[in-house]
């Protein structure tokens, strides 16, 4: 192969290795539990308007009246951007645990994260969801 | 090699981690580097950066851009080039293979995987959403103030569910035409700087291309980190020969930080009376 380094030479290929090997994992992460495109050092940056801005966490609890809405606290906004760019069903668990940990009365919880379509029409928004877990 | 190294440490002095437990060490390492050109020949230096550079990617997960995990793999390829018999060249094989890689990435996610990239939706969201891109709107797409505060409102108001969007918001007739041709340009020349990049039969095209990128692209994209860790991979790769090419990447590094720090294109728009 002319384009490999020679044997000599060959740690140079070490650090684009590290780089394929990175950009592969990111991208079977968006494929298996909707990693941020623009997140995780795959270069899918100003790819799509997938991104963290344009997320949006829900978390509702689950009553017997029906569904109500739960705020996330300030204390709990690193919880919340880490499930909303890796929302992989134990961060968003996650989430919902210390949620309930602030408020022990809490029932069963139901953690969303969603994306922004936009309609290439008129650009009108529409959510999307990503990933949603419970927690009983 | 040297004055890629010494490029390179001043690339990290000037766009080090956002926290300082994390900027503070990595740019004491490399301002003794710079001062101590010995230390800027030594692997084991390179290889305290490398550290320094890559464990706020652990520390941070997930939230660093793709800048920083490039910053670490540059550091990575000039620490493993400093070990060989013939770093120089070492670097020049790992800086040609790591601007491929990106580029390749990069391509890949808006040709192949994004959903909304290819059709122009991308950008045109963009323009209107992000404030990075706003000027260019204002400049080339026709919008106006009113327009992408409008915007800005009715997104904010969806996403937080306080609103709901308001069904007849009018696009600038300019915005599409300008999203359409920057996705256009876009996809040749990061398709184009992947093949240069990767495929020797195109190798006389590289640093045309990756210089154009840099002159072009963070005019608007001010993501100045990635664009200065691009400049000095595509300096670290240059032959012993290209001498002006190497004067080209520096002017254009400088170009990219001048594009940040002056706002050239508010100044524009003041003059042509736009705002």
């Amino acid at each position: 192969m002319a384009w490999l380094p020679p044997l000599g030479r060959r740690r140079a290929l070490v650090a684009p290795a590290v780089l394929l090997a990175l950009a592969l994992a990111q991208i079977g992460g968006f494929a298996a539990f909707g990693l941020s495109p623009w997140k995780g050092g795959g270069f899918g940056m100003f790819a799509t308007n997938d991104h963290g801005g344009l997320r949006r966490v829900r978390v509702v609890e689950l009553a017997e009246g029906g569904e109500r809405p739960v705020a996330v606290p300030e204390e709990l906004e690193r919880l919340r951007r880490h499930a909303r760019e890796v929302p992989r069903a134990a961060n968003l668990r996650r989430l919902g645990e210390a949620l309930r940990a602030r408020e022990p009365g809490r029932g069963a919880l139901r953690i969303e994260v969603w994306r922004t379509e936009f309609a290439p029409a008129d650009l009108a928004p529409s959510l999307v969801r990503v990933a949603s877990a419970e927690l009983r | 090699m040297e004055l890629a190294l010494r490029v390179f440490l001043l690339v990290l002095l000037l766009d080090a981690p956002l926290f300082w437990f994390q900027r503070v060490p990595l740019q004491i390492a490399c301002g003794l580097a710079l001062l101590w050109p010995g230390l800027a020949r030594d692997a084991r230096t390179w290889a305290v950066i490398t550290v320094l550079a890559a464990w706020p990617l652990v520390w941070n997960w997930p939230f660093s851009d793709n800048h920083d995990y490039l910053r670490a793999l540059a550091a990575l390829a000039v620490t493993l080039a400093l070990t060989t018999a013939e770093p120089a060249a070492a670097l020049r094989s790992s800086a040609r293979l790591l601007v491929g890689g990106t580029f390749f990435f990069a391509t890949l996610w808006k040709v192949a995987i994004s959903p909304d990239w290819l059709d122009g939706t991308f950008f045109r969201v963009t323009l209107l959403a992000d404030p990075r891109f706003h000027d260019l709107a204002v400049l080339v797409g026709g919008a106006t103030w009113d327009t992408l505060d409008a915007f800005d409102a009715a997104l904010t108001g969806f996403l937080s569910g306080t609103g709901s969007w308001p069904g007849a918001f009018v696009e600038p007739p300019g915005l599409a035409p300008l999203a359409l041709g920057l996705t256009a340009f876009t996809a040749a020349i990061e398709a184009g700087i992947t093949l240069a990049f990767l495929w020797p039969r195109l190798a006389r095209f590289r640093n045309a291309l990756l210089i154009t990128f840099g002159a072009t692209t963070f005019a608007f994209a001010t993501v100045r980190g990635f664009g200065f860790l691009l400049m000095t991979l595509g300096l670290a790769q240059c032959e012993d020969d290209e001498r002006r090419t190497r004067i080209a990447y520096v002017a254009t590094l400088f170009l990219i930080e001048a594009y940040r720090a002056v706002p050239w294109s508010r100044m524009l728009i003041d003059a042509l009376g736009l705002s």
